[in-house]
């Protein structure tokens, strides 16, 4: 990751080159980020160009294109347009532009303060791929065809509100209407609430059609949608711990399945246990993490438990794995330090494996 | 055994510490300790005197460490503190300890802010950051009348005026996580949250943060072997990037084999970070083959029952979980460019209606929308080859007398 930053403008990079070294190939270079960005132009919008970042339901990932920020007054407005990226994320741009593109935005209001409204859409192509398969013709011999399927795609329409009125009370919506298949493809809502000094409650519920590809083949057959519902609860023991609970149902055409966590969380650490059950799986899982400052920053010890007993499905048969993490972190001076860390892993795929990992960092980053 | 009782003790050992560390923290301080000492206003007191008038050390303390509190001579500059018949006007009774000073995790300057800072130089200085203290008729500022991050990134946002490295501010970082980043619901909801009207995220997150999580490139690569399960800490902050000291991860050390349960069981919306019909296969293949015929498959595939042949047998499982959840066949079963393996099954060759597999929902394609069978790049075409379906076929003949009688 390398930032070249001149007063509004950056030039931004996230790179990763990656070496199997006990094999003779098989390296390679990945490119996650490589953009100029303009920011705060007439003092209403930032730009960017480039291999960039973009985070919506179905178009997360990094795209080639161009990106706008924009904010005036209670309007706000984010569009994106640009191509996929190749696998591995290698340094090539898309030649199939027509087929094999991104293309999204939102406009939003801010109404008043707490509340905010946004619609907006977005599209997804998929370059096809043609190939040649064996079918069989009417009189039930093999034939060769070649199979030139269209562009597969998402289209949606979204609109959502959000209402914050602070820790006491937030309240968020979201719907997404799929516009190849003319139905409504999700609905979202998730409320958070405060009521009780230390107490915090939230309830969140799901609608969810299956994320599948127009002009897939998929698309055709007769399926069904999920429901998901979920209440939790989260008590300030001290300014440092919190407890936390929650639970989760899924409901399926047919069958349910069904989860629960119950954590604490400090400033060095977490401790969880985890049960899900029904349709998706059975699983139990306890894992416990800590990491502490010592000596002003200068290192930062680090550990971490987890113990996992599961099974896929109810006549599967049940696995366990550990894993054990310990790493220090030495900060010798603000802008260099050091990671190092061992993990160890046993389940019955890998026995007893032990693995250290070495990792230097330096900022490179100035303020010209 | 052996190994049970390791395991066992190093939890017992990782508890203890977490809880030593969480009870005995700075933080976990009492934000009333100096209010039990002594009586105090600042709304009487400011009336009628400067800050740095009884906070004598503050023009030239340049740690927070530093002794900034009042000492009893300097009350005695106005105060009559040899008269104990008038202890009661400030201290609680049988109560005469030195006002504490508590440590403090935060490197600040007060000498170069109240010379140098752009509130000091508009002449606001105590009050800028202080917000309002002057009103208080209690002794403490600490929490409530200290300025908040978001105050202190007015100014160290703009990192032409101030840095924003965490660490300029922060003794150390791998502590900061706020404390809804800690509810239980925090994972689900962060979305809303970095939505939110006045959303800080930014105070902390740069857009390279984002993707830390979300496109998953550090943790599981598509080769998911032995180089990542777990992530050294890096950077983020936009232009002066601060060393996270913290080690972050995505997900558990052990996600890796029980993740299937959280894609079966929605438990999170893994096609936000991955693109499931090609991250999937990159792991669930067999080297060499055809990952939509041949890899590692889910142990439902294996049952003799998965698949049930001929009309009539209903499909067998295959068909009963396809229709609860299709999208966990795609993910694995709709590559671009593979033949997909329903239509191993899924075909029809004769163009004769009822002697196929049902496959779709009953009145398909009755209102005819979309244009899956327009031109020989539709869909449809993929399992119904007999030689009258295409597009502009006979009407009444084959596939295409389904519907044009």
């Amino acid at each position: 990751m390398l930032n070249l930053n001149y007063e509004k403008f950056s030039l931004r990079t996230h790179l990763n080159y990656e070496n199997y070294f006990n094999t003779s190939a098989d390296s390679r270079l990945r490119v996650y980020n490589l953009y100029f960005e303009a920011r705060k132009l007439f003092d209403i919008a930032t730009v960017k160009i480039g291999r960039q970042p973009v985070f919506s339901t179905i178009a997360g990932g990094v795209f080639d294109g161009v990106s706008v920020n924009a904010a005036y007054k209670m309007f706000g407005l984010d569009a994106w347009y640009g191509g996929n990226v190749p696998a591995y994320q290698k340094l090539e741009i898309t030649d199939s532009w027509k087929d094999d593109y991104l293309l999204g935005g939102e406009l939003k209001a801010q109404i008043i303060p707490q509340l905010l409204v946004g619609v907006g859409g977005f599209v997804k192509n998929f370059k096809p791929y043609s190939y040649t398969a064996t079918r069989l013709d009417d009189a039930f011999n093999p034939i060769s065809v070649l199979i030139q399927e269209k562009s597969n795609q998402y289209k949606f329409l979204q609109g959502r509100i959000s209402y914050d009125q602070g820790e006491g009370f937030q309240f968020n919506a979201r719907y997404e209407y799929d516009m190849n298949y003319q139905k409504t493809s999700r609905i979202e809502f998730d409320g958070v609430s405060s009521p009780v000094k230390n107490w915090h409650f939230n309830v969140y519920y799901n609608y969810l059609a299956p994320r599948i590809r127009y002009n897939s083949i998929f698309s055709v057959f007769d399926f069904a949608n999920t429901t998901e519902i979920e209440v939790g609860a989260g008590y300030d023991l001290t300014k440092s711990i919190t407890l936390n609970g929650r639970v989760g149902v899924v409901s399926y055409q047919g069958d349910n399945a069904s989860r629960f966590t119950i954590s604490a969380n400090t400033n060095f650490g977490s401790l969880s246990y985890r049960k899900s059950m029904g349709y998706a799986g059975e699983q139990d899982a306890i894992s416990l993490y800590l990491a502490k400052s010592l000596f002003d920053g200068l290192i930062t010890p680090s550990a971490g438990i987890a113990y996992t007993s599961y099974k896929l499905s109810p006549d599967a048969e049940t696995n366990s794995l550990t894993t054990i993490m310990g790493g220090l972190n030495i900060r010798a001076i603000r802008w260099l330090s050091f990671d190092l860390q061992a993990q160890y892993l046993n389940n019955k795929i890998y026995k007893n494996d032990l693995r250290m990992f070495f990792k230097a960092n330096y900022w490179f980053n100035t303020i010209f | 055994m052996k190994t049970k009782y390791i395991y066992s003790s190093l939890t017992i050992l990782a508890v203890a510490f977490l809880l030593f560390s969480a009870f005995t923290s700075r933080s976990h301080l009492t934000s009333d300790s100096t209010s039990k000492v002594i009586k105090f206003s600042h709304e009487l007191h400011s009336s009628v005197m400067e800050c740095a008038d009884c906070h004598t050390g503050i023009t030239t303390a340049t740690s927070l460490n530093q002794r900034m509190l009042p000492e009893k001579s300097v009350c005695a500059s106005c105060h009559d503190v040899e008269n104990s018949d008038k202890c009661g006007t400030c201290h609680f009774e049988d109560v005469y300890e030195p006002l504490k000073q508590k440590t403090s995790g935060l490197i600040f300057n007060h000498a170069f802010h109240l010379k140098n800072a752009p509130l000091a130089k508009n002449g606001e200085k105590c009050l800028g950051c202080h917000k309002d203290v002057n009103l208080s008729t209690g002794v403490e500022i600490r929490g409530k009348y200290n300025p908040t991050m978001e105050a202190c990134w007015t100014c160290h946002a703009e990192t032409k005026l101030a840095t924003n490295a965490c660490e300029a501010c922060h003794i150390s970082t791998a502590s900061l996580v706020p404390q809804t980043h800690k509810l239980a619901e925090f994972s689900t909801r962060h979305k809303f949250a970095a939505m939110a009207p006045g959303a800080n995220c930014m105070m902390c997150h740069d857009n390279s943060s984002c993707q830390e999580c979300h496109l998953a490139n550090s943790v599981m690569t598509e080769g998911n072997t032995d180089e990542s399960f777990y992530k050294p800490g890096e950077g983020s902050n936009f232009t002066d990037g601060a060393k996270v000291q913290k080690l972050s991860r995505v997900h558990d050390l052990n996600y890796r084999f029980s993740h299937g349960i959280d894609f079966k069981g929605k438990a999170s919306d893994c096609q936000t970070c991955h693109q499931t019909e090609t991250f999937c296969s990159t792991c669930h293949n067999q080297k060499g083959g055809d990952f939509a015929q041949a890899g590692f498959v889910p142990y439902s595939h294996t049952k003799t029952n998965f698949v049930m042949i001929g009309v009539g047998s209903g499909g067998g499982e295959h068909a009963l979980l396809a229709k609860r959840d299709l999208g966990s066949c795609a993910s694995c079963h709709d590559a671009s460019g593979a033949d997909p393996v329903c239509v191993q099954c899924h075909n029809d060759a004769d163009g004769i209606k009822g002697t196929n597999p049902k496959t779709h929902l009953s009145g398909f394609m009755k209102s005819e929308n979309g244009d899956w069978h327009k031109d020989m790049n539709s869909v449809c075409y993929n399992c119904h080859t007999d030689a009258n379906a295409k597009p502009n076929g006979i009407t009444g003949i084959g596939f295409c007398g389904y519907c044009h009688k």
